[in-house]
């Protein structure tokens, strides 16, 4: 069952450049006029390339996603595409592994309100179809659930 | 059909969310239902018609007269027993089941049903069947200009902000644990229990009658005065019509119902007597006057909710407790899929207003699940919005701008017949 919002084309544009060109760093959407629309985006820059596998930038980066993501009250649904990378080395692990991962989030606070909830979480079926294969579904509710750690978590997933 | 027919957000759509003790309708795009009333009708038997002598008409068979809506089925009159149209969540007596509906039209809408599209939930495991022919009475007898079918599981995962999850709907017959992956109900792994509010009340009519406590009505109940704790009560009866056995259990229940709402309480950690007996007792009059402090049995009464084992002369390790009936559910979904139900259990239903319920169930399940999994429970903590989370859903869903082009228009269902159902509401 599906709320019949539309995925608009920009979103698509954008997110074919995110996902084989890696321009941009994170897209976040909103869903206005019964579309879902870019709302904001992250060019990659060079700092982004060269310090790719750099765990403490990543971190940063990550925070300066979050402030963006959850705006000024952390109580609007949202939904974002993250390029997340990491250096990862598992106990057992002789040499750290580059991990690369696009991670779908669904930004649904506990504190938003229900009519906000509805609509993302029903609509969140056109995005996901929109976006294609190869993204890994983050649902978050609290903050807890996009933390840095959380989203590593989530990336060793399939 | 493109959106353009009921274009805009303001489309005067009617939800309907038949639940086992309540039902609710109202208007899509507010925030509660307008009306609730029970789901159980009191129906009374016609006596043989009377001979009219008119020629050549035969009588037309006993004529039944129907009683719904508080009003006129909480007054005790002769034969009148008290039926539901629902079994097992599913429709079972479509006559009942459509004279809720006129009431519904004629006494709350005050309109006409040809002018509102209608927003329905059905239970997540509802047959073909039964789903086709409650098209086909909307369609066809209502004459509604669109129609949508929703599970209830998925209406209460979306009001939670949540697409994939395992959505426990704790109600009145019956405890029902339900996996939601985006959007969609997976059917082979639902789970019912019987354990649920019903199951409950019956616990405390026991608790009363090892108690040697008359539970009196307040029907049969002229005036009465105040006694002391646990004294005789002093009241006088109301001189009522006989009432049938039916009529006079569900008045029983209600107060049990009442009296579960205000004093059980479920404890933490499995049932212990030697801490139950230092909590706080709780006390609690009886419409005759009688009162006094309940203790321990606050919590033993409701404790086989989670550990059937506790229930005496039953055959009680056939059921499953809610923690298990979750647990088991989630197993029998595909494992890749388990993190993501473990990290949302929706809790909804009016059972699960019961103090202590959502702490139970997080320690039940925190205890069952391996230490790796993360476990999130999402309930909403008001009282409305546990009962209601379906309607709600519901109400938001039917009244959003796109969702206009997903109903099953009245062009449609005349190009495709019933089984177009199917199809447009998985």
């Amino acid at each position: 069952m599906a709320s019949g919002v539309s995925v608009a084309d920009e979103v698509v544009t954008v997110w074919q450049d995110l996902k084989i060109r890696h321009k941009y760093k994170y897209v976040i959407y909103h869903i206005a006029g019964g579309q879902v629309r870019n709302q904001a985006l992250d060019d990659v820059n060079l700092e982004d390339k060269n310090n790719e596998y750099d765990t403490e930038y990543q971190k940063q980066r990550h925070q300066g996603f979050v402030d963006v993501l959850k705006g000024d009250d952390a109580n609007t649904c949202r939904y974002a595409v993250y390029d997340f990378s990491i250096l990862d080395q598992k106990e057992g692990d002789t040499a750290a592994r580059k991990t690369n991962k696009i991670l779908f989030i669904v930004w649904c606070p506990d504190t938003a309100t229900i009519k906000d909830k509805m609509l993302y979480a029903s609509s969140k079926d056109a995005v996901k179809k929109a976006l294609g294969s190869g993204i890994t579904e983050v649902q978050a509710t609290d903050l807890s659930e996009l933390s840095f750690d959380y989203f590593w978590e989530k990336a060793q997933s399939k | 059909m493109s959106g353009g027919v009921y274009g805009g957000d303001e489309v005067g759509a009617l939800v309907f969310d038949f639940g086992a003790y309540t039902t609710r309708a109202g208007y899509a795009g507010e925030d509660s239902p307008k009306v609730e009333f029970p789901t159980h009708v009191g129906v009374v038997e016609g006596t043989e018609p009377m001979d009219t002598g008119a020629a050549g008409d035969k009588p037309q068979g006993a004529e039944k007269k129907v009683y719904i809506d508080y009003n006129s089925l909480f007054v005790a009159r002769e034969n009148m027993e008290m039926t539901t149209p629902l079994k097992d969540g599913m429709i079972e007596d479509w006559d009942l089941f459509q004279m809720i509906l006129d009431h519904i039209y004629k006494k709350h809408i005050h309109s006409e049903p040809e002018l509102h599209p209608v927003l329905m939930s059905e239970a997540s495991w509802n047959v073909r069947g039964k789903r086709e022919r409650l098209t086909e009475l909307m369609f066809e007898h209502y004459n509604i200009p669109a129609f949508f079918l929703s599970k209830t599981a998925v209406l209460s995962a979306f009001a939670n902000g949540r697409s994939t999850g395992i959505v426990v709907d704790s109600g009145a017959t019956s405890t029902t644990v339900v996996p939601v992956h985006d959007g969609y109900v997976l059917q082979q792994a639902i789970v019912k229990s019987p354990l649920a509010g019903d199951f409950v009340t019956m616990q405390c009519r026991q608790l009363f009658q090892e108690l040697k406590i008359d539970v009196i009505p307040p029907y049969q109940i002229a005036a009465k005065e105040q006694v002391r704790d646990t004294a005789v009560p002093v009241w006088k009866k109301k001189n009522v019509p006989t009432t049938t056995k039916s009529f006079h259990n569900y008045m029983v229940d209600e107060v049990l119902r009442d009296f579960q709402a205000s004093v059980l309480q479920l404890s933490d950690s499995p049932y212990d007597e030697q801490v139950a007996v230092q909590m706080p007792t709780i006390h609690y009059e009886l419409p005759n006057g009688y009162n006094q402090d309940f203790g321990s049995e606050r919590f033993r009464v409701c404790e086989a909710l989670f550990d059937p084992s506790v229930v005496k002369g039953m055959a009680s390790n056939t059921m499953l407790g809610v923690g298990h009936s979750v647990t088991t559910s989630v197993g029998m979904c595909d494992i890749d899929l388990r993190p993501a139900l473990y990290g949302s259990v929706v809790v909804t239903g009016g059972n699960s207003l019961l103090s202590g319920f959502t702490d139970r169930l997080n320690k039940e399940l925190s205890s069952k699940t391996p230490p790796s999994m993360r476990l999130k429970m999402i309930h909403n903590s008001g009282t409305a919005e546990r009962r209601f989370s379906s309607w709600i859903g519901g109400s938001i869903l039917a009244s959003l701008g796109t969702f206009q082009q997903m109903w099953i228009s009245k062009q449609e269902y005349e190009e495709a017949g019933k089984g177009c159902v199917e199809r447009k509401c998985p």
